[in-house]
């Protein structure tokens, strides 16, 4: 444990005790100081609350996180001092068109967050120099469609967000004409056709949904009448089951007393009456086999009758599931259609 | 148990490791850079786990097979199916990518929670990290305001509970990676809210003896308790923590998300992670349907598709997706036709954004025969391949180790593990 | 626990400070085996040429495994180190092969102990012969003051100088946590601090030796090296025994309450037969075992550790990498416990027939399963039966006999860790020839007196708890750099700052607020409790869960956010302290600098300064909130939470 760490434990402990003060505290940045170096440049970083990473394992290449830092415009002279950075992350800081001017420097600059921060139209045209450029969050900023037209001169970009910007259809379009192969999101044309898509398949399985229920219902409604009937049916046939089950147990008895017999005596006579008998029981067994696969037959029809009106009220209730479902894609579609 | 040491924490070196890379060098920074190769700080991902504790049907979601209990539609991308009772979630194919080939052996919750969550089988007397955990250790920004590892407990419908709820634990990690846990996604965090008006005072009581204290004991227990203490205290006053009321959301992106608690779950998570969380775990319950799934599943379609199509374009439109892993999974899936029971042979799973190749299907399962979809006929993914694939997606390399009570070195992902390349860019 | 890949370089590091007090290891320039040597063998070497691997014939574990050599021939040559293989390769970089090599340090360390003829810490160390005779018992004080002596020497020889004794308060508050597990009741801390007697403090120590608190301290501090948190639990639905667990703490706190003997109660586990109802200990080897299956590999894992201070883990599957075990050493223990029966709710042996106490190694370990092993005890003769007799006895039988190398020596070094928060021999399990005692000559004092006692548990706790070790302050010396205190704090020259662990703290806050039934869970989840939330647990599991702390050494502060803001916000600990009601009512027109007091002594076990009087009638005027604001304060203090 270094002291330097036990003498920040108190540094916060104060910090959190200014209570709502905190904030107004830790807003209150380190001024910018130049750096003299790349290890001055990381350390002051980090002063600020910004993170230092690599922008992939096997890569030199760095990214720097400024999220929930106290970055300004003036901070981003530091990157002046760093090399083969190539993923700035400002969401939600205080950075303005101003700090813009720094940021356009990066040349090797791939991905670029400004989300949620006062950047403008006017900024943008900092940014034309960013040849390396792939993706661009201009998500929750004042950018509207001039800003977007200093994009143009961004020959890789592919990945622009725009979600709750000034950008209207028109610019995007215009963009994307100059930039080949360049994703818009949101993007409307694409969005509606995916809208309509899903709410086509929700359609026809709510359709599907309905031929089934309508089927069911109709089963249920024939066979409601038929139970009755075929309940006494099945009582009939489980009664038929049951005495040709006595007759059957019956001449196996008596199968099995001749047979006893024939073994003690070894008469012809003894050995005619068990051969007779054993025929019998092989009847009666038949019998009673024939009567039970009618009665478990008609047991079968008993329960799809009675089980038909079941079915039909779980058909009705999830069928209320494939309305939300093609009521939800309605509304999406219909966002679309009112131009949100 | 520990091997001899100082009295200098561990959690020391950790931070040494996990931070210091950049920090305090006073040689050349690329030469820096490149003696630091081997624990270089993660890419900035983060993760959103979806949780389906009981276990989802495969073919009632992402593997339906002709013939089935439910019919197959087709998605925004061309040859991959998947029900048609998620319409939304098929027009978001090209921003996913289904795992068709889950091959994880055991059938039994509990364990399969565990295997499912740490990449490891679960045996008696030692105990794994959670992958939430991991996350937590290796992608967590150290005493920032926010908790890096949060879960939401997104309630039930249907009382088809599997067993144990799995608690994410982070074993030798240390318990400062343990989640913060919103029981209520409506009512935020627990004891975030002060509990009485006069904290401000309370403190400032608490201030002047807590300072002499440290410079009377300057040790690290102390310096570790009042930095927690700390934290705790800038996390309630901080702006950020606002990302815990679902209030401060308008009411339009509420209702996008749907009413349902499991839609609510998956906006807090959003948030959450909007506000500098990495990994966030909502856990729907009671998907054991030995009733028969799809009876079920029909009834859970409507807010499913909602919450997670909405989640995914939601991310997308703030730019977040890229950054942003989306993972839906249970504990194994269910038995091939009806989903009536148990099924660890060949299930599947589903992952969205995170910068991962999507608009794919890895791996499949058979087509034809009686038992359709009862084998996985290419690329088995096993617990710790699927573990493996989730740190590197996230950025975490899986060939660090730990030392685990008795000198015992533990990999973070098994060595036996074969990521899956076709996921990773 | 909470290491990282960095956890060697600690070893690397952590070793030679541990040793620097140690008697007769003279200026510490020396390169020694253990110390200086080892370190850089576990990190760089044994892996390959260790019990796992012996790449090239070789294993390094041991020095007369080194003089034999590989294929290459002897990898030393003593006192020769330019003939030596193995520095050699070491020298020209060759070995270790990839891209970390040696340190100059590291290398000059290997260098020098080959010129000087191999020398260890051991051999150093074999003088260092315990003060007391192993022939007889001696009285506390006796034992204490050499105790005293062991570590003095050692101090001297380190050239540190010992902190003062602490005050009465900070010896009163650590004495109830550790013999009662929770802090004193303003009362009791009154009678003490107010109390003349010059001899107050030994007889605090009998006093409370006497109550059954120290039993239940003492059997739930067992409960939790014996279980985790997280229990095992039945494969699919994954019911854990908590219940189960904390009643085998109960029982084994109501044995060492009645003052019996380490031995009888080791007996009455190891060789427990019946139903949980009737005997709680039944749980020990579903606890050990693995889904409620008793397994001989978990039992005799769990015997190693808990009862004989080894560690056997790695041993289960293939011989010891680090340690000088073999795969076999591990299974003729497990052969022991082999032949029982049963799960979380009994457990039974049947006889077994003579000459069949073989255990066959299963295939879940990944080298030699099939393998047939002879039960036989721990490095010594094998065992077999002439009769159909259970198995179990006879291994008590051998382990608890007063000559045992193991049993006596591991719960001496044990009730040594609980105090002082780290081992005469660190891992506590870890008892080797290569992991030396820091002062062989105390560890060898205490184990004789424990045994010789008959294993009196509480003779031996009596025994430390009175020395001027247990008794010294734990503050530092204001100016002394972080070195001195780490040297300062291994040599036992001052006392570690602890952390509170969950029963501690939980029992403390109830006392503290009169509520028996404190209950910290979330609100959330008990308004939720019919309707949609997770399952949570009775409120004690989820306390113990939420504040459960390092067990391998609490000196290490781990709790976070959720702790902390449990203590700052859970409306419970705002909300009144029964406690505080009636202390009012009992004490007629109390004057507010009198009630702060009061509440000072019940949490902190001291009275306020005059500054912090202050500050509490500051805040008193200040807000409505009155004296439960200044009991918020006090528990959420570093003070409180910590173990002076």
């Amino acid at each position: 444990m270094s002291m330097r760490r036990i003498l920040l434990g108190s540094v916060f402990l104060l910090a959190a005790l200014a209570g709502s003060k905190l904030h107004a505290q830790t807003k209150d940045a380190p001024p910018y100081k130049p750096a003299a170096n790349a290890d001055e440049a990381l350390t002051r970083i980090e002063e600020l609350g910004g993170i230092v990473r690599r922008a992939a394992p096997k890569d030199d290449a760095l990214e720097v996180d400024f999220r929930n830092s106290t970055v300004t415009d003036a901070h981003l002279q530091y990157f002046h001092s760093l090399k083969m950075v190539t993923v700035v992350r400002l969401r939600e800081t205080r950075i303005t068109d101003a700090g813009l001017v720094h940021l356009g420097k990066i040349t090797t600059l791939k991905r670029l967050h400004l989300e949620k921060t006062a950047v403008t139209d006017a900024g943008m045209q900092h940014l034309t120099g960013l040849k390396e450029l792939d993706f661009l969050n201009l998500f929750g900023t004042a950018v509207g469609d001039a800003g977007l037209d200093h994009l143009k001169a961004l020959p890789k970009l592919k990945s622009l967000f725009v979600f709750e910007t000034k950008v209207s259809a028109s610019g995007i379009a215009k963009l994307q004409m100059s930039i080949p192969g360049l994703q818009v999101v949101p993007d409307p044309v694409q969005d509606r056709q995916r809208a309509e898509a899903a709410w086509k398949l929700a359609k026809s399985a709510l359709d599907e949904a309905e031929r089934k229920l309508a089927a069911v219902k109709k089963d249920a409604e024939e066979s409601a009448p038929k139970a009755a009937q075929l309940k006494r049916e099945l009582d009939e046939a489980t009664k038929k089951s049951a005495d040709a089950k006595k007759k059957s147990d019956d001449a196996n008895k008596k199968w099995n007393d001749a047979g006893k017999r024939a073994n003690d005596l070894k008469t012809p006579e003894a050995k005619q009456l068990a051969a007779e008998t054993k025929k019998m029981f092989d009847e009666a067994q038949m019998a009673f086999k024939s009567a039970q696969a009618a009665s478990q037959a008609t047991q079968q029809q008993f329960q799809k009758a009675s089980n038909a009106k079941k079915l039909a009220e779980e058909a009705q209730k999830h069928l209320e599931s494939y309305r939300i479902l093609e009521e939800d894609a309605r509304k999406r579609l219909a966002s679309f259609t009112r131009g949100d | 148990m520990s091997q001899p040491r100082l009295n200098v924490s561990r959690r020391d070196f950790a931070r040494l490791s996990a931070a210091g890379v950049l920090s305090g060098v006073s040689v050349p920074w690329f030469e820096t850079l490149a003696q630091a190769a081997s624990i270089r700080r993660p890419r900035g991902k983060n993760c959103i786990l979806l949780w389906m504790d009981g276990g989802p049907s495969q073919q009632h979601t992402f593997d339906p097979k002709p013939g089935g209990e439910f019919r197959s539609a087709a998605t925004s991308v061309p040859g991959i199916h998947i029900v048609e009772q998620l319409p939304q979630l098929a027009q978001c194919m090209n921003d996913m990518a289904i795992l068709r080939s889950m091959q994880t052996q055991i059938n039994d919750h509990y364990d399969a929670k565990y295997y499912l969550h740490t990449g490891f089988r679960r045996i008696t007397g030692f105990e794994h990290p959670a992958i939430g955990c991991i996350a937590s250790h290796q992608l967590g920004t150290p005493n920032d305001d926010m908790p890096a590892f949060v879960t939401i407990d997104a309630g039930y419908d249907i009382r088809n509970d599997g067993g144990r709820l799995y608690r994410s634990v982070p074993a030798y990690l240390g318990p400062q990676h343990s989640p913060l846990a919103v029981n209520e996604p409506s009512r935020g965090l627990e004891n975030l809210r002060q509990a009485n008006s006069d904290l401000d005072a309370r403190l400032e009581m608490l201030a002047g003896s807590e300072q002499r204290f440290a410079r009377e004991y300057p040790l690290p227990a102390v310096s570790a308790q009042q930095s927690a203490f700390n934290r705790a205290v800038r996390l309630m006053q901080s702006p950020r923590a606002r990302a815990f009321n679902l209030d401060a959301e308008p009411a339009s992106m509420r209702e996008a998300y749907g009413s349902h608690r499991f839609g609510q779950s998956c906006l807090l998570a959003r948030r959450l992670i909007e506000a500098g969380v990495s990994f966030v775990e909502v856990f729907h319950r009671g998907w054991d349907d030995h009733n028969g799934a799809a009876r079920n599943m029909i009834l859970r379609a409507p807010w499913l598709d909602l919450a997670m199509a909405t989640l995914i374009r939601d991310l997308k439109q703030r730019g977040m997706l890229d950054d942003t892993l989306i993972v839906w999974m249970g504990e194994f899936g269910r038995t091939p036709g009806d989903g009536n029971g148990h099924f660890s042979n060949a299930w599947s799973t589903m992952w969205a954004g995170g910068g991962i190749n999507t608009g794919l299907v890895v791996g499949r399962t058979s087509e034809r025969g009686r038992n359709a979809g009862g084998t996985v006929t290419e690329r088995p993914i096993t617990p710790p391949d699927y573990i493996a694939t989730l740190c590197l997606a996230l950025g975490i390399d899986i060939r660090q180790e730990f030392h685990a009570a008795g000198s015992r070195p533990m990999p973070v992902a098994d060595h036996a593990a074969q990521p899956i390349r076709e996921l990773l860019r | 626990m909470f290491r990282n890949l960095k956890r060697l370089a600690i070893y690397a590091i952590g070793l030679p400070m541990v040793f620097l007090a140690s008697p007769a290891l003279g200026d510490g320039q020396e390169s020694l085996l253990e110390r200086d040597v080892l370190p850089i063998l576990t990190k760089q070497c044994l892996g390959c040429h260790g019990g796992l691997r012996q790449k090239g014939g070789l294993d390094m574990r041991t020095i007369p495994l080194m003089l034999k050599g590989g294929k290459s021939g002897p990898a030393l040559k003593v006192k020769d180190a330019s003939a030596s293989e193995m520095w050699k390769r070491i020298a020209a970089d060759e070995m270790p092969p990839g891209d970390k090599k040696l340190s100059a340090a590291e290398k000059n360390h290997i260098k020098q102990w080959i010129a000087n003829g191999l020398p260890t810490v051991a051999e150093r160390q074999k003088n260092d012969a315990p003060l007391l005779s192993e022939k007889e018992k001696h009285a506390p004080k006796e034992v204490a003051a050499a105790i005293d002596q062991h570590l003095n020497k050692g101090l001297a020889s380190a050239k540190l100088k010992s902190v003062p004794p602490g005050d009465d308060a900070e010896f009163l508050r650590r004495v109830y946590i550790d013999l009662t597990g929770r802090v004193p009741t303003a009362d009791q801390a009154i009678a003490f601090l107010d109390n003349k007697d010059a001899d107050k403090r030994a007889k605090l120590i009998d006093a409370l030796l006497a109550t059954p608190q120290f039993g239940e301290q003492l059997g739930r501090t067992w409960r939790d090296w014996i279980c985790p948190p997280e229990l095992p639990s039945d494969g699919n639905g994954g019911a854990q025994p908590h219940k189960e667990a904390q009643n085998l703490g109960k029982w084994m706190g109501e044995r060492f309450a009645a003052g019996d003997s380490w031995n009888k109660i080791t007996r009455e586990i190891l060789t427990v037969d019946g139903e949980i109802n009737k005997k709680p200990q039944v749980i020990f080897f579903g606890l050990v075992g693995d889904g409620g299956r008793l397994t001989p590999d978990g039992s005799a894992r769990a015997v190693a550790s808990l009862f004989m201070g080894v560690q056997m883990q790695c041993a289960q599957c293939h011989d010891d990498p680090y340690r000088d075990w073999a795969q076999q050493d591990h299974w003729a223990l497990a052969a022991f416990f082999s032949k029982i029966n049963g799960g979380f709710n009994k457990v039974s042996e049947s006889p077994t027939p003579k000459n069949s106490t073989q255990i066959t190694i299963p295939k879940s370990a990944f080298k030699n399963s099939g393998t047939i092993v002879q039960a036989a005890f721990l490095k010594g003769k094998t065992f077999n039966l002439n009769k159909d007799e259970a198995l179990r006895p006879h291994f008590v039988d051998w382990l608890t006999t007063k000559d045992n190398p193991y049993f006596a020596q591991s719960f001496a070094n044990r009730a040594w860790f609980y105090f002082f928060a780290r081992g005469i021999v660190n891992p506590v399990d870890d008892f080797r020839e290569l992991n030396p005692p820091t002062h062989p000559g105390l560890m060898k004092l205490l184990t004789n007196e424990f045994a010789v006692s008959g294993f009196d548990v509480k003779h031996l706790i009596r025994c430390i708890c009175n020395s001027e070790a247990y008794q010294r302050t734990s503050r530092v010396t204001g100016g002394t750099d972080e070195q001195t205190v780490a040297a300062l704090t291994a040599a036992y020259g001052r006392m570690p700052l602890r952390v509170m662990n969950a029963d501690v703290l939980y029992d403390s806050l109830k006392a503290a607020y009169g509520d028996p039934k404190l209950d910290l869970r979330a609100i959330d989840a008990k308004d939720n409790i019919a309707g949609q939330s997770a399952p949570i647990a009775d409120a004690y599991l989820e306390f113990l869960r939420r504040f459960g702390t390092n067990k391998e050494d609490a000196t290490d502060f781990t709790h976070g956010i959720p702790q902390m803001l449990t203590m700052i916000n859970h409306p419970r600990l705002l909300s009144g302290s029964k406690a505080l009601d009636s202390h009012r009512k009992m004490t007629p027109t109390p004057s507010p600098e009198q009630t702060v007091e009061w509440l000072y002594l019940s949490t902190l076990s001291r009275r306020p300064t005059d500054q912090e009087q202050a500050e509490a009638q500051r805040y008193l005027k200040r807000t409505e909130n009155g004296y439960i604001g200044v009991l918020w304060m006090l528990v959420n203090r570093s003070e409180y939470l910590l173990v002076r």
